[in-house]
């Protein structure tokens, strides 16, 4: 069963890559973000269905601000968007414990 | 090299102290920014600075802004009790000090690539959150209402002290 965990994984992932510059960290973060920004967690995944709805509601936030980002952000435009990830990092580490 | 970064010649305490703090979180800013570079020296001195001006921002506060806002206000507003600033000063040092220790561990080490950043920058969050909160505080009662309360003299001897003591700290960066 997928559960959402590597696609979680992913993005956590990317967005550590993101910080140093490193691989191909934009393509690893915009295909999680999508894919958490339309998640459905079925009745086998824990979880309250409001902090679902936020998770996909922060995803959506997130992709928007980073195809909002020059091709080729600078490091100040790269902690902005870490960081602007903060909040959305609490929520998925209690959907995806 | 100066560290205090307005003139303690004119201006308030509103105006003085606010963009001395507010030069401060963009250095915090400039050591993320050094330590995502790898420019680890460079990162580690910003972080210290910072440190260290805060905590002598911190002592300043106890010692020579809180007794003259108990003074003339002794029913301080709500949000300004003075136990809340210094509840928030002993925090800001107990978050802020473990860091200036770990990375000069490190460093010493050769070991700074042990360091995880996404960790540390999560962990930062929390900080900055709580400088904020301290900053508001600071910014929104008690330079606010020393400035009304206090004559133009004392505020300018005070900017003064402030700065002098900044100058004191200087020399352990030349």
């Amino acid at each position: 069963m997928n559960d959402g965990r590597d696609t979680w994984r992913r993005f956590m992932r990317a967005r550590a890559d993101m910080l140093t510059d490193c691989g191909d960290w934009r393509r690893g973060m915009a295909e999680s973000l999508r894919a958490l920004s339309e998640w459905e967690a079925d009745g086998r995944v824990h979880g309250h269905p409001g902090h679902w709805a936020l998770l996909r509601r922060t995803a959506r936030g997130l992709l928007a601000r980073l195809d909002a980002l020059p091709e080729q952000p600078t490091p100040a435009q790269r902690l902005e968007l870490f960081e602007a990830g903060y909040r959305f990092t609490r929520i998925g580490q209690r959907l995806f414990p | 090299m100066t560290l205090c970064f307005f003139d303690p010649t004119e201006g308030t305490l509103s105006s003085g102290l606010t963009r001395q703090l507010e030069t401060l979180d963009g250095w915090l800013r400039e050591h993320q920014l050094a330590f995502m570079e790898r420019r680890w020296r460079e990162g580690i001195l910003l972080y210290e600075k910072v440190y260290e001006l805060r905590r002598y921002h911190l002592d300043f506060m106890e010692s020579e802004l809180l007794p003259r806002f108990e003074d003339r206000y002794p029913k301080p507003p709500h949000g300004a009790r003075p136990g809340y600033f210094l509840r928030e000063k002993k925090l800001i040092i107990k978050t802020m000090r473990p860091y200036a220790y770990l990375f000069g561990r490190l460093y010493l080490r050769e070991a700074m690539a042990e360091l995880s950043l996404p960790r540390l920058f999560d962990e930062y969050m929390y900080l900055k959150d709580l400088l904020d909160h301290h900053d508001a505080r600071e910014k929104g009662f008690l330079f606010r209402l020393l400035d009304e309360a206090l004559s133009r003299e004392t505020v300018g001897t005070l900017l003064l002290n402030y700065a002098r003591g900044v100058e004191q700290r200087e020399a352990r960066w030349l």
